[in-house]
């Protein structure tokens, strides 16, 4: 290992040893208990809460000298938080890094799911600003803790039924509650319900963190993972009638974004890396100046 | 009486801590893979791969239980020097536990965790002469390479079980030596109901693997 490579005077990965035990228990026990958020205590990052300080807790217990670390943000490695994340490991872990998913051995992730199909031993670490996808029904932590130990989930089901009442389908578009292991209902983070599909029975090891309120959950590898809805009204995930500008995808999830001062509007893939490696179909494309990146606030349960 | 010898820990903490926490993430995340771990001494009877992983998990918040077997002055000694754990003589109390199984004689000695925390359920480590596994495609069964079996070791302390569930895509055979009858029924029949439960660390001499609470075991 390059120790000479970590900042003087820093523990690797900054986090004090006692601290990157205790989160490692509680990984341990949230593997074990497929989707159930596990209460962890110890020192803090330092950063403020909206910058992912729990995926970096749980990317510090987790980081070895042999890792190859990709951070995104929104899917893309380029934007300040990623930038700043990557920095921040690097710094203190002398790892190599990567934008190539598939050359990673751990991803901490805000908001996406690569578009690159995950394998196994690669670990996907999600920052979660709300650990709680029952919070936003039911504000007591006691009441919901009982509600997960007493699989009393009506509440749920009853909002997303009020939504179809309401709009004709589930309005909720990101953090899309789903069932993991058939057990227990769990905040997926606020990435967009098109990812939510590849939760289910991935290859990789899912692991989450939330800084403010100190929670862990994870999915192991080959894990059963749905996303809530009725029979009536399925899941469905989005859906775009265009194709990305740049690699002419149909599949992958497209940010809309202006491309020109005239504010012509286009669709590119938000997965940086899987558009690049796809290629660009022509070479006149103009690429966007400024990709508009909302805050954690804006698109946290923006439609709740 | 002589003063407890104090043995060699970790050469270097925080990197042999990681390395032995990311080998028990993948045991755990992936019930029935066999991952390989030591430390540089083995303190008495305890295995080096069993001191690795008190090295890697335990300190002052972890009350941990020995079995008789392993409640001795040399061990006890060594573990508090190195990790500064509580030792509790009351299994209910333990969070982790380090026995052989012929000497568990009740499961329902050990915590499994409530309703509302089910976390606080016991992690209990087993010492035990051989884990091994078998990959099973499509007819065709690849040994992996298992650890402490000498070939002359008898065929009949060996049980072979058969896992599915969490982490393991369809299903993954596992051979475990000197199972008792007690651990056999607790991991078929599995009377405590999820969330609820005991995750069982096997340990060999240098390799380990895990069934957590979700897996579901048939003996073959
Ligand atoms: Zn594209």
């Amino acid at each position: 290992m390059s120790a000479a490579t970590i900042r003087d005077g820093y523990n690797f990965a900054y986090l004090d040893e006692q601290t990157k035990r205790m989160i490692r228990r509680a990984l341990l026990k949230a593997v074990a208990i497929p989707g159930y958020q596990v209460p962890f205590g110890g020192r803090e990052m330092p950063m403020p809460y909206g910058w992912g300080t729990g995926g970096m807790q749980v990317t510090a217990a987790v980081i070895g000298a042999d890792d190859v670390l990709k951070v995104i943000d929104q899917g893309a490695d380029d934007t300040t938080n990623a930038v700043s994340i990557r920095a921040f490991f690097k710094d203190l872990t002398g790892v190599e890094t990567t934008e190539k998913t598939r050359e990673a051995s751990l991803i901490q992730t805000r908001h996406r799911i690569p578009e690159a199909a995950l394998q196994e031993d690669q670990i996907l670490v999600y920052q979660v600003p709300i650990p709680e996808p029952l919070r936003f029904i039911e504000p007591s932590e006691v009441e919901t803790r009982k509600m997960h130990a007493l699989e009393d989930y009506g509440v749920m089901h009853v909002k997303l039924y009020e939504d179809i009442a309401h709009f004709g389908h589930i309005a909720t578009t990101y953090a899309y509650p789903v069932m993991v292991n058939g057990r227990y209902i769990m905040d997926p983070s606020p990435i967009p319900k098109f990812d939510n599909p590849k939760m289910h029975q991935m290859p990789a090891l899912q692991l989450f963190g939330a800084g403010r309120e100190k929670r862990i959950y994870a999915i192991p590898p080959y894990t059963d993972v749905k996303s809530l809805d009725f029979e009536d009204h399925p899941f469905e995930i989005q859906q775009w009638d265009e194709s990305c500008a740049i690699c002419g995808s149909h599949e992958s999830f497209l940010d809309e974004v202006i491309m020109d001062d005239l504010g012509t509007r286009s669709f590119i893939c938000s997965d940086t890396d899987f558009c690049r490696e796809r290629g660009p179909i022509e070479e006149s494309i103009n690429m966007p100046v400024d990709t508009p990146i909302d805050t954690p606030i804006d698109i946290l349960r923006e439609t709740l | 009486m002589n003063a407890p010898k104090i043995i060699r820990g970790f050469a270097e903490p925080v990197r042999d801590s990681q390395q032995t926490f990311r080998q028990l993430l993948k045991a755990m995340s992936e019930p029935g893979s066999v991952v390989n771990l030591t430390s540089p001494d083995a303190l008495t009877h305890l295995y080096s791969s069993t001191f690795a992983v008190c090295q890697a998990l335990l300190d002052q918040q972890t009350p941990l239980w020995l079995s008789p077997e392993f409640n001795t002055a040399d061990i006890r000694h060594n573990l508090h020097f190195h990790s500064g754990m509580p030792i509790t003589d009351e299994p209910a109390k333990a969070l982790f536990a380090i026995a052989y199984p012929g000497e568990i004689t009740a499961m329902s000695e050990f915590s499994i965790g409530s309703c509302e925390y089910p976390e606080t359920g016991c992690t209990l480590i087993l010492q035990v002469n051989s884990v091994s596994s078998e990959l099973t495609v499509s007819g065709l069964s690849a040994k992996e390479p298992s650890s402490g079996l000498s070939p002359l070791m008898s065929k009949q302390a060996l049980t072979s079980l058969k896992l599915s569930g969490p982490g393991i895509a369809t299903e993954k055979l596992i051979h475990i030596s000197d199972l008792n009858d007690v651990l056999i029924n607790y991991l078929v029949e599995r009377p405590d109901s999820f969330p609820l439960g005991i995750d069982l660390v096997f340990v060999a001499e240098q390799s380990l693997v895990c069934i957590p609470r979700t897996t579901t075991v048939e003996v073959l």
